[in-house]
């Protein structure tokens, strides 16, 4: 009886540590956001699930406000603390490895139906 | 009869796909322009492997072609895009050899040289939003117009027979995938994969590269 008494507390104990430690999430990212210079690329991960590339614009205490990295270009748009899941700097320079591949996958197969269609006409 | 509950299927699946997307609430950031894009035209070449429907007793019954076709789109959502299609082949060539029992010689040589053009319509998603990249899925049907001229040779006893000509049109169901990489913010190249069907199995499949714009 008396060691169930005492793995409670040593339980409650972690417990009440564990969520002290915890800071609420919007704070963590106002206080990352408001850390970043302007014009940084960052990738932002909402709660939804969204994954989207951006460059911050500007950060207040409410929201931060990011342009989205697109083709065609979409308005600037605030994104609020609370909707935020994780922020990181986006590292990748110039052409990004998904575009590089994109672009040899492309030129290969361009080359592979241009080599194709020259064989045809050949063997015409 | 399985072509059409498989056509069937597949315009459920997108219909369920595109009704869902519609469904969901606005997201926090938006990647969809002001002014989207409604159209995608597009100029095709290709390769296409065909298998004929009828083979004779002797010889081949698959040929390989270049391809040149035209594409209009119509993007329901972002994602989900309507497309016609329309594409002619160059001709091919088969050899065949037919056994005759009682004939001399026993055997008769023929050359049937094909030609083909389609004409279809789709349904094609559309993956990712707003980018350089976009692997997409598609399916739909089409109308095959195939012409047949059959060249009888007689061998070396028999004389040649004249040249018999044969037009069909047979609809089918079809699957493409593929990706466009666009190069501007409207103009891409897209290269894919397309297979039809017959009643018996996969009749001809396309690679094909095409280059077009967003309008």
């Amino acid at each position: 009886m008396k060691s169930i008494a005492i793995l409670t507390m040593i339980a409650t104990l972690m417990a009440s540590t564990a969520l002290a430690r915890q800071v609420p999430q919007p704070d963590v990212w106002r206080t990352f956001a408001q850390q970043i210079d302007v014009g940084t690329r960052i990738i932002i991960r909402l709660d939804g699930g969204e994954r989207v590339a951006a460059t911050l614009i500007h950060a207040d205490a409410e929201s931060m406000l990011v342009q989205p990295r697109t083709r065609v270009a979409v308005p600037a748009q605030r994104v609020p603390y609370g909707r935020i899941t994780s922020i990181e700097r986006d590292h990748g320079r110039g052409v990004g490895v998904g575009k590089a591949v994109a672009i040899g996958v492309g030129s290969g197969v361009g080359a592979f139906f241009g080599i194709m269609l020259i064989l045809m006409a050949a063997l015409d | 009869m399985i072509h059409r509950s498989r056509a069937a299927a597949f315009v459920a699946t997108a219909l369920l796909v595109a009704g869902s997307a519609s469904a969901q609430t606005q997201p926090v950031i938006s990647l969809t322009p002001a002014n989207p894009m409604h159209w995608d035209i597009a100029a095709q070449v290709g390769w296409l492997a065909a298998r004929t429907s009828d083979s004779g007793v002797y010889g081949n019954d698959a040929y390989n072609v270049g391809l040149g076709g035209l594409s209009v789109g119509r993007y329901l959502t972002p994602h989900l895009k309507a497309e016609m299609q329309a594409a002619i082949h160059g001709q091919g060539r088969l050899y065949r050899e037919e056994y005759l029992p009682n004939a001399v010689p026993p055997f008769r040589a023929s050359e049937h040289r094909i030609r083909t053009a389609t004409a279809g319509a789709g349904l094609f998603y559309q993956f990712f939003d707003n980018q350089w990249f976009h692997p997409y899925l598609g399916g739909g049907v089409e109308m095959l117009r195939e012409e047949e001229r059959v060249l009888t040779i007689g061998g070396r006893l028999g004389p040649s027979a004249p040249t018999a000509t044969g037009v069909s049109y047979a609809g089918r169901p079809f699957v493409a995938t593929g990706f466009k990489l666009y190069v501007t913010e409207r103009a891409f190249v897209r290269a894919g994969v397309q297979g039809s069907f017959s009643s018996r199995d996969t009749t001809h499949v396309a690679w094909t590269l095409a280059v077009g714009a967003d309008l």
